[in-house]
Protein backbone atom coordinates (compact mmCIF):
# COMPACT_ATOMS: atom_id res chain seq x y z
CA UNK A 1 0.00 0.00 0.00
CA UNK A 2 2.93 2.21 1.24
CA UNK A 3 6.47 1.77 -0.40
CA UNK A 4 8.80 4.09 0.49
CA UNK A 5 12.42 4.07 -0.86
CA UNK A 6 15.80 5.24 0.68
CA UNK A 7 13.82 9.15 1.34
CA UNK A 8 15.93 12.13 2.10
CA UNK A 9 14.82 15.42 2.46
CA UNK A 10 17.46 18.50 3.55
CA UNK A 11 16.30 21.39 5.32
CA UNK A 12 19.02 23.60 4.16
CA UNK A 13 21.86 21.71 5.47
CA UNK A 14 20.48 19.24 8.24
CA UNK A 15 18.99 15.95 6.89
CA UNK A 16 14.98 15.61 8.22
CA UNK A 17 15.04 12.45 6.92
CA UNK A 18 18.22 10.62 5.46
CA UNK A 19 17.49 6.99 3.84
CA UNK A 20 14.30 6.25 5.06
CA UNK A 21 12.65 3.30 3.78
CA UNK A 22 9.90 0.28 4.65
CA UNK A 23 7.01 -1.02 3.51
CA UNK A 24 3.47 -1.05 4.56
CA UNK A 25 0.80 -3.53 3.90
CA UNK A 26 -2.82 -2.98 3.62
CA UNK A 27 -4.67 -2.73 6.58
CA UNK A 28 -1.32 -2.14 8.97
CA UNK A 29 -1.42 0.04 11.60
CA UNK A 30 2.20 1.77 12.14
CA UNK A 31 3.38 3.89 14.23
CA UNK A 32 6.08 5.81 13.54
CA UNK A 33 7.66 7.08 17.09
CA UNK A 34 10.13 9.27 17.38
CA UNK A 35 11.68 12.00 19.73
CA UNK A 36 10.67 15.67 19.11
CA UNK A 37 12.82 16.93 15.52
CA UNK A 38 13.12 13.29 15.12
CA UNK A 39 11.46 13.88 11.12
CA UNK A 40 8.20 12.09 11.76
CA UNK A 41 5.99 14.88 10.42
CA UNK A 42 8.22 15.85 7.69
CA UNK A 43 7.75 11.73 6.58
CA UNK A 44 4.08 12.15 6.64
CA UNK A 45 4.25 15.43 4.80
CA UNK A 46 5.98 13.39 2.16
CA UNK A 47 3.53 10.42 2.06
CA UNK A 48 0.18 13.21 2.01
CA UNK A 49 2.51 15.08 -1.60
CA UNK A 50 2.80 18.44 0.73
CA UNK A 51 6.49 17.88 0.69
CA UNK A 52 8.67 17.12 -1.97
CA UNK A 53 11.63 14.71 -1.11
CA UNK A 54 15.37 15.43 -1.80
CA UNK A 55 15.67 12.15 -2.69
CA UNK A 56 14.12 8.49 -2.90
CA UNK A 57 10.92 6.93 -4.14
CA UNK A 58 7.36 6.84 -2.49
CA UNK A 59 4.69 4.49 -4.05
CA UNK A 60 1.32 5.55 -2.70
CA UNK A 61 -0.98 2.16 -3.55
CA UNK A 62 1.54 1.81 -7.03
CA UNK A 63 1.22 5.90 -7.77
CA UNK A 64 4.84 7.00 -7.53
CA UNK A 65 4.60 10.54 -5.92
CA UNK A 66 7.84 12.28 -7.70
CA UNK A 67 4.91 12.33 -10.98
CA UNK A 68 3.36 15.60 -10.04
CA UNK A 69 -0.23 14.02 -12.39
CA UNK A 70 -0.30 11.58 -9.75
CA UNK A 71 -1.14 13.92 -6.92
CA UNK A 72 -5.18 14.06 -7.63
CA UNK A 73 -5.24 10.22 -6.92
CA UNK A 74 -2.87 9.92 -4.66
CA UNK A 75 -4.58 12.57 -2.67
CA UNK A 76 -8.40 11.09 -3.13
CA UNK A 77 -6.91 7.66 -1.30
CA UNK A 78 -5.55 9.32 1.57
CA UNK A 79 -7.65 10.81 4.72
CA UNK A 80 -4.80 13.71 6.34
CA UNK A 81 -4.76 15.14 10.03
CA UNK A 82 -1.83 17.42 10.13
CA UNK A 83 0.00 18.69 13.53
CA UNK A 84 -2.38 20.63 15.49
CA UNK A 85 -5.41 19.39 13.32
CA UNK A 86 -6.00 23.15 11.80
CA UNK A 87 -9.61 23.62 11.12
CA UNK A 88 -11.58 26.62 10.03
CA UNK A 89 -12.56 28.70 13.02
CA UNK A 90 -15.34 30.10 12.04
CA UNK A 91 -17.57 27.20 10.67
CA UNK A 92 -19.75 25.05 12.80
CA UNK A 93 -18.59 20.76 13.14
CA UNK A 94 -21.34 20.33 10.50
CA UNK A 95 -20.18 23.12 8.07
CA UNK A 96 -16.53 22.42 7.87
CA UNK A 97 -17.14 18.41 7.63
CA UNK A 98 -19.50 19.05 4.83
CA UNK A 99 -17.00 21.77 3.20
CA UNK A 100 -14.65 19.08 3.28
CA UNK A 101 -16.97 16.28 2.03
CA UNK A 102 -17.46 18.43 -0.63
CA UNK A 103 -13.92 18.93 -1.42
CA UNK A 104 -13.45 15.69 -1.55
CA UNK A 105 -15.74 15.00 -4.61
CA UNK A 106 -18.78 13.54 -2.61
CA UNK A 107 -22.13 13.89 -4.13
CA UNK A 108 -24.45 16.28 -2.88
CA UNK A 109 -27.09 12.86 -2.43
CA UNK A 110 -24.73 11.35 -0.09
CA UNK A 111 -22.94 13.82 1.63
CA UNK A 112 -25.50 13.75 4.42
CA UNK A 113 -25.30 10.27 4.91
CA UNK A 114 -21.51 10.44 5.18
CA UNK A 115 -21.07 13.80 7.05
CA UNK A 116 -23.68 11.71 9.75
CA UNK A 117 -21.44 8.44 9.74
CA UNK A 118 -18.11 10.32 11.15
CA UNK A 119 -20.08 12.25 13.35
CA UNK A 120 -21.39 9.70 15.39
CA UNK A 121 -18.49 7.51 14.83
CA UNK A 122 -16.24 10.04 15.82
CA UNK A 123 -18.49 10.87 18.80
CA UNK A 124 -19.55 14.52 17.27
CA UNK A 125 -23.21 14.32 17.15
CA UNK A 126 -23.74 16.61 19.94
CA UNK A 127 -21.04 18.79 18.53
CA UNK A 128 -22.52 19.11 15.70
CA UNK A 129 -23.81 22.78 15.76
CA UNK A 130 -21.22 23.98 17.74
CA UNK A 131 -18.66 26.29 16.15
CA UNK A 132 -15.29 24.63 16.15
CA UNK A 133 -13.60 27.87 17.65
CA UNK A 134 -15.66 26.86 21.20
CA UNK A 135 -14.36 23.20 20.66
CA UNK A 136 -12.04 21.67 23.53
CA UNK A 137 -9.01 20.45 22.49
CA UNK A 138 -10.17 17.13 22.37
CA UNK A 139 -13.34 17.69 20.31
CA UNK A 140 -10.93 19.46 18.23
CA UNK A 141 -9.22 16.40 17.46
CA UNK A 142 -11.96 14.17 16.79
CA UNK A 143 -13.10 16.55 14.29
CA UNK A 144 -9.96 16.45 12.55
CA UNK A 145 -9.90 12.77 12.75
CA UNK A 146 -13.81 12.69 11.30
CA UNK A 147 -12.39 15.27 8.37
CA UNK A 148 -9.69 12.73 7.29
CA UNK A 149 -12.44 9.85 6.88
CA UNK A 150 -15.18 11.48 5.36
CA UNK A 151 -14.16 10.66 1.65
CA UNK A 152 -13.90 7.06 2.81
CA UNK A 153 -9.96 7.24 1.82
CA UNK A 154 -8.00 3.83 1.74
CA UNK A 155 -5.19 5.50 4.14
CA UNK A 156 -5.23 7.40 6.70
CA UNK A 157 -2.31 9.42 8.07
CA UNK A 158 -2.76 11.39 11.54
CA UNK A 159 0.05 13.29 12.77
CA UNK A 160 0.08 13.58 16.44
CA UNK A 161 -3.49 12.90 17.08
CA UNK A 162 -3.67 12.85 20.52
CA UNK A 163 -0.78 15.19 21.91
CA UNK A 164 -2.20 18.08 23.75
CA UNK A 165 -5.30 15.85 25.24
CA UNK A 166 -6.14 14.97 28.92
CA UNK A 167 -5.49 11.58 29.63
CA UNK A 168 -9.45 10.89 29.05
CA UNK A 169 -9.67 12.57 25.83
CA UNK A 170 -6.39 10.30 24.70
CA UNK A 171 -8.08 7.14 25.82
CA UNK A 172 -11.02 8.07 23.83
CA UNK A 173 -9.18 9.07 20.70
CA UNK A 174 -7.12 5.92 21.39
CA UNK A 175 -10.17 3.62 21.03
CA UNK A 176 -11.59 5.36 17.82
CA UNK A 177 -8.23 5.21 16.14
CA UNK A 178 -8.28 1.03 17.09
CA UNK A 179 -11.82 1.38 15.53
CA UNK A 180 -10.32 3.34 12.15
CA UNK A 181 -7.15 0.37 11.97
CA UNK A 182 -10.05 -2.12 11.55
CA UNK A 183 -11.26 -0.77 8.56
CA UNK A 184 -8.19 1.20 6.81
CA UNK A 185 -4.37 1.29 6.77
CA UNK A 186 -3.18 3.33 9.26
CA UNK A 187 0.04 5.64 10.10
CA UNK A 188 0.24 8.36 12.90
CA UNK A 189 2.89 9.40 14.63
CA UNK A 190 3.59 10.22 18.03
CA UNK A 191 5.94 10.41 20.93
CA UNK A 192 4.20 8.74 23.18
CA UNK A 193 4.82 5.28 23.91
CA UNK A 194 1.89 3.86 25.18
CA UNK A 195 -0.24 5.44 22.57
CA UNK A 196 1.60 3.39 20.07
CA UNK A 197 2.04 0.18 21.94
CA UNK A 198 -1.99 0.36 22.53
CA UNK A 199 -2.96 1.70 18.86
CA UNK A 200 -0.32 -0.35 16.51
CA UNK A 201 0.46 -3.45 15.02
CA UNK A 202 3.80 -1.94 13.91
CA UNK A 203 6.51 0.42 15.12
CA UNK A 204 8.99 2.38 13.56
CA UNK A 205 11.20 4.12 15.64
CA UNK A 206 12.61 7.35 13.92
CA UNK A 207 15.87 9.46 15.17
CA UNK A 208 17.36 11.99 13.59
CA UNK A 209 15.88 11.40 10.18
CA UNK A 210 16.92 7.35 10.16
CA UNK A 211 14.65 4.66 11.09
CA UNK A 212 16.58 2.62 13.96
CA UNK A 213 13.73 0.13 14.66
CA UNK A 214 10.86 -1.09 12.51
CA UNK A 215 8.57 -4.20 13.70
CA UNK A 216 6.35 -5.36 16.17
CA UNK A 217 6.06 -4.07 19.88
CA UNK A 218 6.41 -6.67 21.87
CA UNK A 219 9.35 -7.54 18.98
CA UNK A 220 11.27 -4.92 19.80
CA UNK A 221 10.48 -5.23 23.43
CA UNK A 222 12.09 -8.87 23.17
CA UNK A 223 15.04 -8.03 21.65
CA UNK A 224 16.09 -6.31 24.64
CA UNK A 225 14.65 -9.07 26.83
CA UNK A 226 15.65 -11.32 29.13
CA UNK A 227 16.64 -8.46 31.06
CA UNK A 228 14.97 -7.12 34.63
CA UNK A 229 16.32 -4.09 36.35
CA UNK A 230 15.91 -4.25 40.62
CA UNK A 231 15.96 -0.39 41.31
CA UNK A 232 17.05 -0.21 44.96
CA UNK A 233 17.16 2.79 47.25
CA UNK A 234 19.15 2.62 50.57
CA UNK A 235 20.10 5.27 53.26
CA UNK A 236 23.62 4.88 52.60
CA UNK A 237 25.55 2.48 50.13
CA UNK A 238 28.14 0.52 52.36
CA UNK A 239 31.60 -0.25 50.72
CA UNK A 240 31.26 -4.15 50.41
CA UNK A 241 27.66 -3.75 49.14
CA UNK A 242 28.18 -3.87 45.74
CA UNK A 243 30.84 -6.22 45.30
CA UNK A 244 28.69 -8.75 47.23
CA UNK A 245 25.68 -7.82 44.91
CA UNK A 246 27.85 -8.69 42.01
CA UNK A 247 29.12 -11.77 43.16
CA UNK A 248 25.64 -12.61 43.40
CA UNK A 249 24.92 -15.70 40.67
CA UNK A 250 22.10 -14.41 37.56
CA UNK A 251 23.73 -10.59 38.06
CA UNK A 252 24.63 -9.13 34.40
CA UNK A 253 25.90 -5.68 36.15
CA UNK A 254 25.34 -3.00 38.84
CA UNK A 255 25.12 1.01 38.80
CA UNK A 256 25.39 2.83 41.67
CA UNK A 257 25.06 6.62 42.23
CA UNK A 258 24.37 8.52 44.99
CA UNK A 259 22.64 6.15 47.38
CA UNK A 260 20.48 4.04 44.66
CA UNK A 261 21.91 0.62 42.93
CA UNK A 262 20.29 -0.65 39.79
CA UNK A 263 21.00 -4.16 39.37
CA UNK A 264 20.62 -5.59 36.27
CA UNK A 265 19.75 -9.12 36.22
CA UNK A 266 18.66 -12.30 33.57
CA UNK A 267 14.56 -12.51 33.82
CA UNK A 268 15.43 -16.10 33.95
CA UNK A 269 16.22 -16.50 37.42
CA UNK A 270 14.79 -14.41 39.66
CA UNK A 271 17.39 -12.95 42.29
CA UNK A 272 15.10 -10.31 44.31
CA UNK A 273 15.43 -12.20 47.87
CA UNK A 274 19.04 -12.45 47.47
CA UNK A 275 19.03 -9.16 46.65
CA UNK A 276 16.74 -7.77 49.64
CA UNK A 277 18.41 -9.81 52.31
CA UNK A 278 22.37 -9.14 51.45
CA UNK A 279 21.03 -5.12 51.79
CA UNK A 280 19.52 -5.90 54.86
CA UNK A 281 22.30 -8.25 56.52
CA UNK A 282 24.82 -5.24 55.48
CA UNK A 283 22.54 -2.68 56.94
CA UNK A 284 22.41 -0.35 54.29
CA UNK A 285 18.74 0.49 55.49
CA UNK A 286 16.64 -0.52 52.48
CA UNK A 287 14.43 2.51 51.66
CA UNK A 288 12.92 1.46 48.00
CA UNK A 289 12.93 -1.54 46.12
CA UNK A 290 11.65 -1.83 42.77
CA UNK A 291 11.66 -4.83 40.21
CA UNK A 292 10.78 -4.11 36.27
CA UNK A 293 11.20 -5.56 33.31
CA UNK A 294 11.98 -3.98 29.83
CA UNK A 295 9.99 -2.24 28.19
CA UNK A 296 9.04 -0.04 25.10
CA UNK A 297 9.91 2.79 26.96
CA UNK A 298 13.41 1.26 27.86
CA UNK A 299 13.81 0.28 23.76
CA UNK A 300 13.02 4.07 22.61
CA UNK A 301 15.27 5.52 25.38
CA UNK A 302 18.41 3.15 24.32
CA UNK A 303 17.43 3.85 20.64
CA UNK A 304 17.03 7.38 20.54
CA UNK A 305 19.44 8.68 22.96
CA UNK A 306 21.95 10.99 21.71
CA UNK B 1 -15.42 22.97 -11.00
CA UNK B 2 -18.10 22.23 -8.40
CA UNK B 3 -14.95 22.33 -5.71
CA UNK B 4 -14.10 25.31 -6.80
CA UNK B 5 -17.86 26.87 -6.11
CA UNK B 6 -17.77 24.77 -3.01
CA UNK B 7 -14.76 26.96 -2.17
CA UNK B 8 -15.91 30.35 -3.15
CA UNK B 9 -19.37 29.81 -1.09
CA UNK B 10 -17.03 28.98 1.82
CA UNK B 11 -15.03 32.12 1.61
CA UNK B 12 -18.00 34.05 0.75
CA UNK B 13 -19.46 32.72 3.96
CA UNK B 14 -16.69 33.72 6.27
CA UNK B 15 -16.07 37.47 4.51
CA UNK B 16 -20.02 37.96 6.13
CA UNK B 17 -19.41 35.87 9.08
CA UNK B 18 -16.88 38.10 10.14
CA UNK B 19 -17.38 41.70 10.99
CA UNK B 20 -14.48 42.59 8.60
CA UNK B 21 -16.72 42.13 5.35
CA UNK B 22 -19.17 44.53 6.91
CA UNK B 23 -16.35 46.86 8.47
CA UNK B 24 -14.66 46.80 5.13
CA UNK B 25 -18.09 47.81 3.07
CA UNK B 26 -19.41 49.97 5.38
CA UNK B 27 -16.49 52.27 5.62
CA UNK B 28 -15.84 52.35 1.91
CA UNK B 29 -19.19 53.56 1.60
CA UNK B 30 -18.82 56.44 4.27
CA UNK B 31 -15.06 57.44 2.68
CA UNK B 32 -15.63 57.22 -0.37
CA UNK B 33 -19.72 58.78 -0.21
CA UNK B 34 -18.15 61.61 1.44
CA UNK B 35 -15.14 62.43 -0.53
CA UNK B 36 -17.59 62.37 -3.57
CA UNK B 37 -19.79 64.54 -2.19
CA UNK B 38 -17.49 67.49 -1.60
CA UNK B 39 -16.42 67.92 -4.44
CA UNK B 40 -20.11 67.06 -6.61
CA UNK B 41 -21.52 70.47 -5.10
CA UNK B 42 -18.50 72.92 -5.74
CA UNK B 43 -18.25 71.33 -9.21
CA UNK B 44 -22.16 70.90 -10.51
CA UNK B 45 -22.20 68.98 -12.93
CA UNK B 46 -24.13 65.55 -12.86
CA UNK B 47 -20.96 63.18 -13.77
CA UNK B 48 -19.76 60.63 -11.75
CA UNK B 49 -16.29 61.18 -13.11
CA UNK B 50 -14.76 62.60 -9.63
CA UNK B 51 -16.00 59.36 -7.67
CA UNK B 52 -14.47 57.59 -10.24
CA UNK B 53 -11.61 59.46 -10.32
CA UNK B 54 -10.91 58.07 -6.69
CA UNK B 55 -11.49 54.82 -6.87
CA UNK B 56 -7.84 54.02 -7.59
CA UNK B 57 -6.63 55.28 -4.20
CA UNK B 58 -9.65 54.42 -2.12
CA UNK B 59 -9.23 50.67 -3.75
CA UNK B 60 -5.28 50.73 -2.85
CA UNK B 61 -6.54 50.22 0.67
CA UNK B 62 -9.21 48.55 0.91
CA UNK B 63 -8.65 45.80 -1.91
CA UNK B 64 -5.68 44.87 0.23
CA UNK B 65 -7.31 44.72 3.47
CA UNK B 66 -10.15 42.05 1.61
CA UNK B 67 -7.44 39.61 0.16
CA UNK B 68 -4.70 40.45 2.86
CA UNK B 69 -5.99 37.17 4.84
CA UNK B 70 -6.91 34.47 1.84
CA UNK B 71 -3.91 32.57 1.65
CA UNK B 72 -1.42 33.95 4.93
CA UNK B 73 -4.16 33.34 7.32
CA UNK B 74 -4.03 29.62 6.21
CA UNK B 75 -0.64 29.50 6.07
CA UNK B 76 -0.85 30.63 9.22
CA UNK B 77 -3.13 28.59 11.25
CA UNK B 78 -2.16 25.44 9.42
CA UNK B 79 -5.67 24.77 6.95
CA UNK B 80 -3.35 25.31 4.03
CA UNK B 81 -2.03 21.38 5.23
CA UNK B 82 -5.31 20.20 4.49
CA UNK B 83 -6.54 22.64 1.93
CA UNK B 84 -3.61 21.95 -0.37
CA UNK B 85 -4.37 17.65 0.54
CA UNK B 86 -7.51 17.73 -1.21
CA UNK B 87 -7.63 16.16 -4.42
CA UNK B 88 -7.81 19.54 -6.33
CA UNK B 89 -6.08 21.59 -8.54
CA UNK B 90 -3.89 24.58 -7.16
CA UNK B 91 -5.44 26.76 -10.20
CA UNK B 92 -8.88 25.64 -8.68
CA UNK B 93 -8.05 26.97 -5.05
CA UNK B 94 -6.73 30.28 -6.58
CA UNK B 95 -9.37 31.09 -9.16
CA UNK B 96 -11.64 30.21 -6.29
CA UNK B 97 -9.65 32.70 -3.73
CA UNK B 98 -10.13 35.29 -6.48
CA UNK B 99 -14.00 34.84 -7.17
CA UNK B 100 -14.65 35.21 -3.94
CA UNK B 101 -13.09 38.40 -3.68
CA UNK B 102 -14.51 39.63 -7.06
CA UNK B 103 -17.92 38.86 -5.48
CA UNK B 104 -17.33 40.95 -2.64
CA UNK B 105 -15.52 43.37 -4.77
CA UNK B 106 -19.05 43.86 -6.90
CA UNK B 107 -20.96 43.88 -3.77
CA UNK B 108 -19.16 47.17 -2.59
CA UNK B 109 -19.99 48.57 -6.02
CA UNK B 110 -23.42 47.80 -6.51
CA UNK B 111 -24.01 49.26 -2.60
CA UNK B 112 -22.35 52.74 -4.39
CA UNK B 113 -25.91 52.89 -6.29
CA UNK B 114 -27.16 55.38 -4.47
CA UNK B 115 -24.44 57.74 -6.05
CA UNK B 116 -25.58 57.25 -9.51
CA UNK B 117 -29.19 57.29 -8.72
CA UNK B 118 -28.94 60.62 -7.00
CA UNK B 119 -26.39 62.28 -9.73
CA UNK B 120 -29.49 61.25 -12.78
CA UNK B 121 -32.38 63.38 -9.95
CA UNK B 122 -30.03 66.16 -10.13
CA UNK B 123 -29.36 66.26 -13.54
CA UNK B 124 -28.62 64.32 -16.63
CA UNK B 125 -25.67 62.10 -16.52
CA UNK B 126 -24.73 60.18 -19.38
CA UNK B 127 -25.41 56.72 -18.43
CA UNK B 128 -23.02 55.11 -20.61
CA UNK B 129 -19.81 56.96 -19.34
CA UNK B 130 -21.16 56.14 -15.75
CA UNK B 131 -21.47 51.89 -17.04
CA UNK B 132 -17.96 51.99 -18.54
CA UNK B 133 -16.77 53.73 -15.01
CA UNK B 134 -18.14 50.90 -13.73
CA UNK B 135 -16.45 48.26 -15.42
CA UNK B 136 -13.91 49.75 -15.30
CA UNK B 137 -14.07 49.87 -11.59
CA UNK B 138 -14.54 45.96 -11.74
CA UNK B 139 -11.87 45.40 -13.88
CA UNK B 140 -9.19 48.05 -12.08
CA UNK B 141 -10.11 45.86 -9.04
CA UNK B 142 -9.83 42.61 -9.89
CA UNK B 143 -6.37 43.58 -10.77
CA UNK B 144 -6.00 44.80 -7.65
CA UNK B 145 -7.32 41.56 -5.95
CA UNK B 146 -4.97 39.25 -8.06
CA UNK B 147 -1.90 41.28 -6.43
CA UNK B 148 -3.33 41.09 -3.10
CA UNK B 149 -3.74 37.34 -3.69
CA UNK B 150 -0.09 36.71 -4.72
CA UNK B 151 1.24 38.81 -2.12
CA UNK B 152 -1.09 36.90 0.27
CA UNK B 153 0.21 33.49 -0.61
CA UNK B 154 4.05 34.17 -0.10
CA UNK B 155 3.45 35.96 3.92
CA UNK B 156 1.82 34.26 6.84
CA UNK B 157 1.55 37.52 8.35
CA UNK B 158 -1.93 39.29 7.73
CA UNK B 159 0.00 42.98 8.13
CA UNK B 160 2.91 42.16 5.88
CA UNK B 161 0.54 40.84 3.16
CA UNK B 162 -1.63 44.12 3.48
CA UNK B 163 1.19 46.79 3.34
CA UNK B 164 3.49 44.67 0.45
CA UNK B 165 -0.10 44.41 -1.63
CA UNK B 166 -0.72 48.38 -1.21
CA UNK B 167 3.26 49.26 -2.26
CA UNK B 168 2.90 46.66 -5.22
CA UNK B 169 -0.38 48.62 -6.15
CA UNK B 170 1.02 51.67 -5.47
CA UNK B 171 3.86 51.47 -7.53
CA UNK B 172 1.38 49.84 -10.41
CA UNK B 173 -0.05 53.74 -10.04
CA UNK B 174 2.41 56.01 -9.81
CA UNK B 175 4.36 54.87 -12.97
CA UNK B 176 1.16 56.37 -15.10
CA UNK B 177 1.44 59.72 -13.31
CA UNK B 178 2.63 62.50 -15.81
CA UNK B 179 5.25 63.70 -13.46
CA UNK B 180 7.08 60.14 -13.55
CA UNK B 181 6.41 59.79 -17.38
CA UNK B 182 7.56 63.14 -18.06
CA UNK B 183 10.67 62.95 -16.30
CA UNK B 184 11.44 59.21 -18.14
CA UNK B 185 13.05 59.21 -21.59
CA UNK B 186 10.14 58.67 -23.78
CA UNK B 187 10.69 54.44 -24.63
CA UNK B 188 10.36 53.93 -21.01
CA UNK B 189 7.65 56.92 -20.03
CA UNK B 190 5.71 54.87 -23.14
CA UNK B 191 6.37 51.37 -21.46
CA UNK B 192 5.62 53.08 -18.55
CA UNK B 193 2.06 54.06 -18.97
CA UNK B 194 1.62 50.75 -20.75
CA UNK B 195 2.00 48.83 -17.85
CA UNK B 196 0.01 51.60 -15.06
CA UNK B 197 -3.10 50.69 -13.92
CA UNK B 198 -4.08 54.66 -13.76
CA UNK B 199 -3.57 55.45 -17.87
CA UNK B 200 -5.63 52.52 -19.04
CA UNK B 201 -8.64 53.23 -16.34
CA UNK B 202 -8.58 57.15 -17.31
CA UNK B 203 -9.17 56.15 -20.93
CA UNK B 204 -12.18 53.71 -19.47
CA UNK B 205 -13.61 56.80 -17.68
CA UNK B 206 -13.53 58.41 -21.15
CA UNK B 207 -16.09 56.14 -21.52
CA UNK B 208 -14.57 54.03 -24.27
CA UNK B 209 -13.93 50.35 -23.58
CA UNK B 210 -11.08 49.53 -25.71
CA UNK B 211 -10.36 45.95 -26.29
CA UNK B 212 -6.24 46.77 -25.59
CA UNK B 213 -7.35 48.32 -21.90
CA UNK B 214 -10.02 44.82 -21.30
CA UNK B 215 -6.77 43.28 -22.43
CA UNK B 216 -4.65 44.70 -20.56
CA UNK B 217 -6.35 44.20 -17.46
CA UNK B 218 -7.00 40.61 -18.27
CA UNK B 219 -3.40 39.80 -18.56
CA UNK B 220 -2.41 42.01 -15.46
CA UNK B 221 -5.08 39.55 -13.85
CA UNK B 222 -3.89 36.26 -15.50
CA UNK B 223 -0.36 36.92 -14.50
CA UNK B 224 -0.72 37.70 -10.91
CA UNK B 225 -3.15 34.45 -10.23
CA UNK B 226 -0.32 32.63 -12.65
CA UNK B 227 2.36 33.40 -9.88
CA UNK B 228 -0.06 32.67 -7.35
CA UNK B 229 -0.84 29.21 -8.49
CA UNK B 230 2.75 28.39 -8.63
CA UNK B 231 3.59 29.83 -5.50
CA UNK B 232 0.51 27.58 -4.09
CA UNK B 233 1.19 24.35 -5.69
CA UNK B 234 4.94 24.74 -5.41
CA UNK B 235 5.16 25.85 -1.96
CA UNK B 236 6.99 22.92 -1.19
CA UNK B 237 6.99 20.82 -4.25
CA UNK B 238 9.93 22.83 -6.58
Amino acid sequence: MIKVEDLTKKYGEVRALDGVSFEMKEGEVVGVLGPNGAGKTTLLRILVTFLKPDGGEVLIDGFDISDFANHEKIKSKIGYLPEHAPLYEDLTVREYLEFVGKMQGIAEDDLNEKVTYVLNKCGLKEKKNSEISTLSKGYRQRTGIAQSLIHDPKIVILDEPTTGLDPNQRIEIRDLIKEIGKLKTVILSSHVLSEVQATCSRVLIINKGRIVADGAPEDLVSEEKGKATINIEVEKITSDLIAKIKALGGVKEVKAEGNKIAVITGVENDIRKDVASLVVEEGAGLLEFVHKQVDLEDVFINLTKN
Amino acid sequence: MSRTSTLVKKELNSYFISPLGYVVISVFLVISGWLFIQTFFLSAQASMRDFFDLLPIIFMFFLPAVTMAAWSEEKRSGTIEVLTTFPVRSSELVLAKFISSFIFLAVMLLLTVAIPIMVADLGTPDKGVILAGYIGSLLLGAAYIAVGLWVSSITKNQIVSFILAVVIIFGFYIIGNSFIIGSLPAWIASAAKFLSFSAHFNSILRGVISLADVVYYLSVIAFFLFLNARVISLRNWK
